[in-house]
């Protein structure tokens, strides 16, 4: 049946290619295909394997994916105003059918989201991937995670509860020890001198149309430049293979005309293969199949979370009343705990801004060629010392921190906040 | 190289001066549309109480002007209760007659001068006026707090924090 229509005249001007059989076939669905365009043909065997990758990437999008179709969801049922805000999210829980279910589809896939880039990086540090030709797909990754987290932090205000209004109070006074733009910044997020309506307003506008549009954006690109940082080894030369020795070429000028690139050897149709020492499988249906049980199977664990446990709501947004303890999201609680001991310039400026644009600047720093952890001794130990460390003062803010934000041991007394 | 510009180049810097004109335009027009107006503040003078209420080493909360009363040298001053550090209210602790925050444990004096913890500098202060025997607190007019340093009052805590440091 599937077959006939596929076969029909209408069947064969939507999917061009529906035979699968040969290679020929499988490559030239990728061709003719607006999504599988993203992939390439054939793939090293080892880089299909769970082990290269985790298959951190895929879940991050997965759950990308996950979050705006959850999101649009909710935001059917959600106004942004101080006076409507709190009562939609009761309204969603208590009266719309899988309301509840679908906010915490939402948040959960926020927080692993945060965890899965987070780890989609460090995976991507340890295996050197961030060493030439993938320098600047490396630094599209960084901006992605800030992104994120920026992300989850402005869905943090919506639900205008307690825990919502202070954590953003926190936030943003952090903003304003930036020098010079903190103040303009900081105002400009808050639309006035305190967390109130207009900031409501702009968060919901940063949440749902600005960063998303930003992330989806760069997700592109970053797949982008995997797919073609990924043809480099295929034999292939120049500026279109992905090759950076030839874009840093001179442009070759033949009579008065610039030639933008120049594939020596044979035709180029003829060379874009894998060459069998690198011991090369097909992307369909070796790596596509494993990316679709990846994503399955993070989709598995979101929704089986959302059936677990709710999202917490805590009482109305109180202006006049801090709760105590006052907990930031969790992925800023290791800043929060630094901000307890140090000038928030440092905790709050600094030492974000150094591990940012530090791991901007790394594959530019790091000039050691080798890939094996073995042989990068240094780099790997003072990222190791860095993420060590960072676990350890996220842990100790987010569950060993109580009223006051005094030592408290979790298992007398539990205060962390997702 | 000549000084002379090539049409071609004279053109593509043309086109790049123009397009860099309209990004700024853009960003200094969003600047003035979004940022915040004026309005947007709601402060200015608040009627808190009469002159004479604030006896002796009492701290009175005024919530109109988000600000605590209290004597500091035969003078009333308001101190404003968000805290200097990263803006969450600071709560007047009874038991151990200090400001302290929840957020991340900054202590203040009564006169909100620092004592300990990450704050930076001591509560920030509004101008006070008196006006027909009223105390007037002025939020639109704010004083930063005085920077970490000798007390210039002689109140140690009196009792327990109010919450205990370990638990």
């Amino acid at each position: 049946m599937t077959r006939r229509l596929r076969d029909s005249t209408v069947g064969r001007s939507i999917i061009r290619n529906p035979d699968r059989m040969t290679a020929r076939d499988r490559a030239a669905g990728h061709w003719s295909n607006f999504f599988l365009h993203i992939y390439p043909v054939k793939i090293r065997r080892h880089e299909v394997a769970f082990r290269y990758s985790w298959f951190l990437g895929v879940a991050s999008f997965t759950l990308f994916v996950s979050l705006v179709v959850s999101g649009i969801y909710l935001m059917f049922f959600y106004v942004p105003t101080p006076a409507a805000a709190y009562g939609n999210i009761q309204t969603l829980q208590t009266q719309v059918a899988f309301g509840q279910y679908f906010r915490n589809v939402h948040r959960w896939s926020a927080h692993l989201m945060v965890i899965t880039v987070a780890a989609h990086m460090g995976r991507s540090f340890y295996l050197g991937a961030y060493k030439p030709p993938r320098e600047y797909n490396w630094v599209i990754g960084v901006v992605l995670l800030v992104l994120t987290l920026l992300l989850s932090f402005t869905g943090y205000l919506l639900p205008w509860d307690q825990l919502a209004y202070w954590a953003v109070t926190v936030g943003t006074s952090m903003a304003a020890y930036v020098p010079v733009i903190g103040k303009a910044v900081s105002n400009l997020l808050l639309g006035g001198p305190q967390v109130g309506a207009a900031t409501l307003l702009r968060f919901y506008v940063l949440h749902v149309v600005f960063i998303p549009a930003a992330v989806m954006l760069l997700i592109a690109v970053h797949l982008w430049r995997w797919r073609k940082d990924s043809m480099l080894d295929s034999g292939t030369k120049g500026v279109g293979a992905g090759d950076p020795d030839a874009a840093r070429e001179q442009p070759l000028v033949i009579g008065g005309k610039r030639i933008l690139g120049v594939v020596p050897g044979k035709p180029a149709a003829g060379e874009r293969k894998v060459p069998e020492e690198q011991d090369p499988v097909m992307v369909w249906p070796h790596l596509l199949v494993r990316h679709a049980v990846a994503a399955l199977a993070v989709l598995f664990v979101i929704l089986l979370l959302a059936l677990a446990f709710d999202a917490p709501l805590r009482s109305i947004a109180n202006p006049i009343l801090t709760p105590n303890p006052e907990k930031a999201p969790w992925y800023f609680a290791g800043l929060q705990e630094l901000l307890s001991h140090f000038h928030p310039t440092i905790a709050g400026v600094l030492v974000p801004m150094g591990i940012v644009v530090g791991a901007m600047a790394l594959p530019y720093i790091d000039r050691n060629p080798a890939r094996q952890p073995r042989l990068r001794k240094v780099a790997v130990a003072t990222f190791t010392i860095f993420l060590v460390a960072w676990v350890i003062l996220t842990v100790i803010g987010f569950a060993f921190r109580g009223p006051n934000w005094s030592w408290v041991w979790p298992w007398q007394d539990w205060y962390g906040e997702l | 190289m000549s000084d002379e510009v090539s049409r071609r180049t004279l053109l593509s810097r043309l086109w790049k001066a123009g397009a860099a004109l309209m990004g700024v335009a853009g960003l200094w027009t969003s600047w003035d549309i979004l940022r915040p107006p004026a309005s947007a503040s709601s402060a200015g003078p608040v009627r808190a109480l009469p002159a004479n209420a604030i006896r002796d080493k009492a701290v009175v909360e005024v919530r109109a002007a988000r600000a605590y009363l209290t004597r500091h040298n035969d003078q009333v001053v308001a101190l404003s209760w968000k805290c200097p550090h990263l803006g969450c209210q600071v709560p007047w602790c009874e038991s151990s007659q200090e400001f302290e925050c929840p957020c991340h444990g900054s202590i203040f004096n009564r006169v909100g001068e620092y004592r300990e913890g990450p704050a930076p500098r001591g509560m920030d202060r509004y101008a006070v006026s008196v006006e027909d025997g009223v105390l007037v607190i002025d939020t639109a007019t704010v004083l930063p707090g005085p920077a970490p340093g000798a007390e210039s009052i002689d109140e140690p805590p009196v009792g327990p924090r109010c919450v205990a440091e370990e638990s």
